[in-house]
């Protein structure tokens, strides 16, 4: 492994392990419960909420398979959404000036506030989860997709023009290819954040996932098993973020090489 | 200066051709009749509107006032399917390998891409791109790259060529070595070519006869014709005294005598 590869991780697993060691001496020692004046039993130790993933292994393995398929198909209904709004915005001056407000304006509901509602509507069922989460992803996916389609080269869509391309062509040949880093760019985001929209999602209605397994291991008080289940919800963000980039590599290639120089 | 009247061979006619950008005049009254297989170089100061013209002549841009006509075509999309552009970049697009840029025009025809890919590959080699049909346009040098963007235009098979400043962003010696290339192959395959350059040499090198045009508002100066077009000895052929004395003529129309001392 190259020395540049490793740095690559090397900082942050250093960080990251520093971290845990500080919190696990400050834990041990009370003095975190003693800072927020709480019992110790309420600020578990890393090591507590390692023992806990390792005995909760089932629990906390059955509760990830439903939110893993709530965040993948969520994200996926996102990304599907997002892109046609983003074609349409850019297509069409008309629908750009009509839909663009309400799709801010959409941002500026809380999800937290909407997601009771949608679930009184449509049910405990599957659907007002997925809604939710493709509330919280389509977002960045829409806007990153609309400005990478306005970000091709005007001289370019001249020459493949002169070149005898359709209005279509000059979309698929040019508009698309250039908007798919952008695109890639809002789709990670959407990943990162797409297991907060599962948790309100489960809180707002569930009796199955992570969030709801937050959501009574809180009231249950076991803050080990809360946090053991909020490391796998973080586990499976980074994961699925993981994923976007590794197809993004796959599909942008010609930028490997400029990245490398 | 004689005026040229349109005939039969007649490919281009720039009549009485003015424009304005947002009211300040970028070209005034231009004639110009180019006849079929005839290559001509438009030279000027910055701003005087080369590009300008060439852009009305490919359809790419409404003049003003005045008439362009390429073949029997006067109307922007009438022209901008005789004409094939090639800007200053080479615009290759990064997502297509060399071969898949150079066979677009065929592909926006609606020809498959394996046969698209014949097409090109036939003069692959004849344009020194043996073995980089599958390169990415990352992966190749400037000189190649605008050798493909060249072959892009070619295969395009449209009646008329309207090149702008196809070498400017190379060195001057892969310039000089794509100069005495590209003169070869217009003299393999002849083609109607309009050629916009800042390069007084490489006018009088490559085409037939040389348009200067003044400072803005861009005006037709002077008219000059090369003593040996696309010489297959490029180094002679500019050293020759006739072509000194033409390329002398032609900078004093620019008004640079002082360059020339």
């Amino acid at each position: 492994m190259s020395r540049e590869r490793k740095s690559h991780w090397l900082a942050p697993v250093c960080v990251g392990l520093g971290l845990l060691v500080i919190w696990q001496l400050a834990s041990s020692w009370g003095l975190i419960a003693d800072a927020l004046s709480i019992e110790s039993f309420l600020v578990p130790a890393p090591s507590e909420i390692a023992d806990s993933l390792w005995q909760d292994r089932s629990l906390l393995g059955s509760a990830a398979v439903t939110t893993i398929v709530e965040v993948v198909a969520g994200f996926l209904i996102a990304v599907i959404a997002g892109v046609l709004l983003a074609l349409l915005i850019h297509r069409s001056e008309a629908a750009r000036r009509a839909i663009y407000p309400l799709l801010v304006g959409s941002q500026t509901i809380p999800i937290i506030a909407i997601a009771p509602i949608l679930v009184v509507w449509f049910g405990f069922g599957l659907g007002p989860k997925l809604a939710i989460i493709a509330l919280v992803c389509f977002f960045p996916i829409t806007v990153n997709c609309m400005d990478g389609l306005r970000r091709s080269d005007p001289d370019q869509i001249r020459l493949v023009r002169s070149l005898g391309a359709s209005r279509g062509q000059v979309l698929t040949w040019v508009e698309i290819p250039t908007a798919l880093p952008a695109f890639f760019s809002g789709a990670k985001i959407a990943a990162a954040v797409s297991v907060i929209g599962a948790v309100f999602a489960e809180w707002s209605g569930s009796d199955a996932g992570l969030g709801y397994l937050i959501q009574i291991s809180s009231a249950q008080l076991l803050t080990a098993r809360m946090f053991a289940a909020i490391v796998v919800l973080s586990a499976i963000a980074i994961v699925l973020f993981w994923a976007v980039g590794a197809i993004e590599r796959r599909v942008v290639f010609w930028q490997r090489g400029e990245a490398g120089g | 200066m004689t005026e040229a009247k349109p005939n039969e061979k007649t490919a281009i006619t720039i009549s009485g051709v003015s424009h304005d950008y947002s009211g300040v005049r970028a070209l005034d009254g231009v004639d110009l009749v180019v006849e079929a297989d005839q290559v001509v170089g438009i030279v000027g100061p910055s701003g005087c509107g080369k590009s300008t013209l060439l852009r009305m002549v490919c359809g790419l841009l409404e003049q003003s006032q005045g008439v362009v006509r390429v073949g029997d075509r006067d109307d922007a999309e009438g022209r901008l399917e005789s004409c094939a552009f090639m800007p200053q970049r080479d615009l290759l697009l990064p997502w297509l390998s060399a071969i898949d840029n150079a066979g677009l025009a065929p592909r926006f025809a609606g020809l498959g891409k394996e046969r698209s890919r014949v097409l090109a590959s036939d003069t692959f080699e004849r344009f020194g791109l043996g073995g980089f049909e599958g390169s990415l346009p990352g992966e190749l040098s400037g000189g190649m790259r605008q050798r493909v963007a060249l072959l892009r235009t070619l295969i395009a098979d449209r009646p008329v060529l309207c090149l702008d400043e196809p070498f400017s962003a190379l060195d001057a010696i892969s310039r000089a070595d794509l100069q005495t290339w590209f003169g070869s192959i217009l003299n393999e395959i002849p083609r109607t070519c309009l050629l916009v350059t800042h390069d007084v040499e490489e006018s009088l090198y490559l085409c037939d006869r040389t348009l200067v045009l003044s400072a803005r508002p861009g005006q037709v100066v002077s008219e000059i014709d090369s003593p040996a077009p696309r010489a297959v000895d490029r180094l002679a052929a500019i050293c020759r005294p006739d072509f000194v004395q033409a390329k002398q003529r032609a900078l004093e129309a620019l008004g640079a005598e002082r360059a020339v001392a």
